[in-house]
């Protein structure tokens, strides 16, 4: 039996809220991804996807000409450390290259796909294309990009287990690098130095070892033999590659002992 | 109720936490419930730290490497137990995670299966009594990427004993410990459910918790996505069988808020016409007062959900604050995102009602007469302002409930979007009525629409001006004394806010008018009334915020009863962490007391210490 108003009317107005709705669900199909307006391939064209996709995504933070200054740019650390990333002057934390490089394509785009603990969300829900063309535009706002390309350090394989006694000597080594000057000779305390000041004078706190989700250049063990290879431009975090030359193994004594201080790998 | 106390989390190193060799470590989180338990779960704590290398558990990893190559065995994190000796029953979880290549399902199910045997015996040692009963939550394989042909499984389980007694009492421990769990487990930095899932702070999105800075409007705007992108949500994940136990963490968060001390000053104590204990000066203890439970985020690209579930603990009142779907980026980016349900209209606009600093302090009706005993503490503008209004089901809208455009929830559906680039803002809505409940109670529709300008680019800076018309149509009465009549409440408002670094300023101006008020009523009711707000929050430090906020309320309606009202609050917050604030405000009548017969007069001070925890 169809439905009948007290009037014996159709109810009409039901019946165009329902096929109202079934329009917007239809229509909730019929989405486009971003960028779609320009479609050739090129750099140039890159270069102009990737800047719709900045003013979309990326803008909020690290603002409209890429100085790290967007709106929501200040609230992320407020008084202290960290703020987006000026693309224009300032050093990259995140690098394969040697201190004072900036960083390959490569780690922009690790960067963009993992995201920063704490700070930058993962933007996996770009496309890995959508990413490439962002990382065209970013690199755009810092005239030396058009230089030779940054080449990387060389990260040998990990050639050590976590065994017992790698542990040990990264924890010797640990000592004797004098890691717990900032992260504290208990291995994490971050909580303990609060008068480090990174490069625009903020303060910043070391991480907590014992935390590798809070790990920012990533945690997995090539991860943090990156770091310590590179150190974090910018930060109180020195590039230990000139104590790790020809001591490779030492790099993954250390990225051993340092995961071992806690159960969780991170992300 | 039962009172949860959480103990500190307990770690105890077997060995390195990725070994390869056969190590694992065990992370240990009690949960206690009851004090009667402590001691027992101490000694049982101190048994189990002499529990190393379990055999049953490694066994399971170690088979999972024999099957599926290297990188096994990451960690064990955590394993919860329960405890509750009054009804001796025992529960736990455990949520094991671990990454390797090509796991087969029968690698899954013998992993399962070996895990549940340790915790059987993990059981048996802590409570001293044999599990009998048990149930797999979940067990899923995630494949990360294409090229690290590397999976992450997730596995977790439940126990419980058989006893009938005590079945229901500890599944819903068996829950409140998945909770716990789930919630603890990725909680490296901050709290509700979308910092967990994206493994941010809260202030990516917040400038100070409710307040939202730029990114975190657009990636509400973009219906619970990152700006500028479509997410996969949780069904795609399942479709494919992504999905993760996290997940529910990643979906769920929860809010609670009170006021520890709340002390009232009034002119003049126990007016004619009043209750009994309602206007007076009073020093109350009064936390908790609102508990909000909600979950959020995107069920499919481009389609998002949202749900509060709200209880009033002093009012034991429990409902669904806010429910609605969206569905984003139709036809293209940002060209119109809907929204449809049990929703905010001033979500999106520059000064959202429901997202201001100083809580809403709720008044007080006489229960007969409808009478205000108790001003209350609200932004004025986005108040109702009129007193004598009847909602359609003929009750009284007081004159500070949330209302039309500003309202905290309404049915309805809207369009909204930036077809024009990010400079403008518009936004569509259609509502069954003001106060409506479900359903409509008449045919009209309320309407209302705004175009919102924003400047966002650079320099730490953002600002913007929404202007707002709100159209109603028969969506309150008004009693003329022969019965009562339909009216139209309209308003029209603008709004607009500012922020630089740590300065947050925001505030909006209403005017609403009564039209086709009856001719019995003309000389007796004021058609027009108007609102201003204007809020200032500005951090001290990263931990202290201080909000000033400056409410005026040209009252109309009824004219024995109008009375304009103008307050200011101050409020200084200290946020212990991102998601746990200790807060002071004073509220200060900056109108004269008069004889105190107005309860907008009467009332002159009010001072509220309270805690809100959100996670």
């Amino acid at each position: 039996m169809s439905p009948i108003n007290r009037a014996g009317q159709p109810p009409y107005a039901l019946s165009h809220v329902t096929a109202a709705l079934l329009a917007v669900l239809a229509l909730a199909q019929w989405t486009t991804p971003i960028a779609d307006a320009v479609e050739s391939s090129g750099p140039q064209q890159a270069h102009a996807r990737g800047r719709i996709i900045y003013n979309r995504a990326c803008l909020w933070c690290h603002g409209a000409d890429g100085r790290g200054d967007g709106p929501a740019g200040w609230a992320i650390g407020r008084f202290a450390s960290p703020r987006p990333r000026d693309f224009v002057e300032d050093g990259f934390k995140f690098r394969s290259t040697p201190s004072g490089h900036r960083p390959t394509d490569q780690d922009l785009f690790r960067i963009i796909t993992r995201g920063i603990a704490g700070t930058m969300p993962p933007y996996t829900s770009l496309s890995e294309s959508e990413r490439w063309d962002v990382i065209a535009y970013i690199t755009s706002f810092n005239p030396e990009s058009a230089s030779e390309p940054p080449l990387p350090l060389a990260i040998p394989t990990p050639p050590l287990l976590p065994a017992d006694a790698s542990i040990a000597k990264g924890r010797h080594l640990y000592e004797t690098l004098g890691c717990p000057s900032c992260h504290d000779s208990t291995a994490g305390n971050s909580g303990t130095r609060t008068d480090l000041l990174d490069s625009r004078g903020l303060a910043i706190r070391p991480t907590d070892l014992r935390s590798p989700k809070s790990f920012k250049n990533g945690a997995r063990p090539e991860d943090i033999y990156r770091t310590l290879i590179t150190g974090l431009d910018g930060t109180p975090m020195p590039s230990y590659a000139e104590q790790l030359t020809g001591q490779e193994d030492d790099g993954w004594h250390l990225a051993n002992y340092i995961l071992s201080l806690s159960a969780d790998r991170g992300p | 109720m039962l009172g949860l106390k959480l103990s500190s989390a307990i770690t105890q190193h077997a060995r390195s936490p990725y070994a390869h060799n056969h190590a694992s470590t065990l992370t240990g989180k009690r949960t206690i419930v009851g004090s009667a338990a402590s001691l027992h779960l101490r000694s049982v704590t101190n048994r189990c730290s002499s529990t190393r290398d379990t055999p049953s558990l490694l066994r399971a990893f170690q088979l999972a490497r024999t099957h599926s190559g290297q990188h096994v065995c990451n960690s064990v994190a955590p394993v919860s137990l329960s405890s509750n000796p009054l009804v001796e029953q025992a529960s736990g979880a455990a949520c094991i995670s671990f990454h390797a290549s090509h796991l087969g399902p029968w690698e899954q199910r013998t992993i399962t299966t070996t895990a549940y045997s340790y915790l059987t015996s993990l059981f048996d040692q802590a409570f001293g009594a044999r599990m009998t009963g048990g149930v797999y939550m979940a067990t899923r394989v995630t494949k990360q990427s294409p090229r690290s042909q590397e999976s992450s499984c997730r596995l977790s389980l439940s126990l419980w004993t058989r006893h009938r007694r005590n079945r229901v009492s500890a599944s819903l421990l068996c829950m409140v410990t998945g909770i716990t769990i789930l919630s603890t487990v990725d909680t490296a930095h901050a709290i509700p459910a979308f910092a967990r899932k994206y493994n941010v702070n809260c202030t990516t999105c917040h400038t100070a918790p409710p307040r939202l800075n730029t990114f975190g409007e657009r990636f509400l705007e973009n219906g619970y996505q990152l700006p500028g992108t479509g997410d996969r949500g949780i069904l795609d994940k399942t479709l494919s069988k992504d999905a993760t136990l996290d997940e529910v963490g990643h979906y769920l968060g929860f809010r609670l808020r009170g006021n520890v001390l709340r002390d009232t000053r009034y002119k003049r104590e126990h007016p004619p016409a009043t209750e009994p204990g309602i206007v007076k000066n009073s020093t109350d203890l009064a936390f908790p007062e609102t508990f909000s439970l909600f979950t959020a985020g995107s069920l499919s690209t481009n389609i998002g959900f949202f749900v509060e579930l709200e209880a009033q603990l002093q009012e034991k009142e429990v409902g669904i604050e806010r429910a609605f779907l969206t569905i984003n980026n139709l036809i293209r980016q940002d060209l119109a995102h809907v929204r449809v349900g049990l929703l905010d209209p001033s979500a999106a606009s520059s000064f959202s009602t429901m997202r201001q600093q100083l809580d809403s302090v709720g008044e007080s009706l006489h229960p007969s007469s409808h009478i205000v005993q108790r001003a209350g503490l609200t932004p004025l503008a986005a108040a109702a302002k009129f007193y004598g209004l009847l909602d359609r089901s003929g009750q009284v809208i007081s004159p500070y409930a949330a209302s039309l455009y500003n309202s905290a929830s309404e049915t309805g559906i809207e369009i909204r979007g930036r077809p024009f680039g990010d400079w403008l803002q518009y936004q569509i809505g259609l509502l069954n009525g003001s106060h409506e409940g479900f359903g409509d109670s008449n045919k009209g529709k309320d309407l209302y629409g705004a175009l919102r300008l924003d400047y966002a680019r650079s320099s730490y800076l953002s600002a913007s001006v929404t202007g707002f018309i709100y159209v109603g149509n028969g969506n309150v009465l008004v009693a003329d004394g022969a019965g009562t009549r339909d009216v139209n409440w309209h308003r029209v408002g603008i709004g607009a806010h500012a922020r630089y670094k740590m300065l947050d300023v925001h505030g909006m101006i209403t005017l609403d008018t009564i039209t086709r008020i009856p001719a019995a009523r003309a000389a007796t009711f004021d058609t027009s009334a108007s609102g201003f707000t204007l809020a200032v929050d500005t951090h001290l430090s990263n931990q202290t915020l201080v909000s000033l906020r400056y409410d005026h309320m040209d009252a109309g309606g009824d004219i024995t009863q109008r009375t304009s009202q103008s307050f200011v609050g101050l409020q200084i917050k200290h946020y212990v962490r991102d998601n746990i604030a200790l807060y002071a405000r004073n509220d200060i009548n900056v109108r004269r007391a008069e004889n105190g017969d107005a309860a907008a007069r009467n009332l002159r001070n009010a001072v509220f210490v309270g805690i809100d925890v959100a996670y």
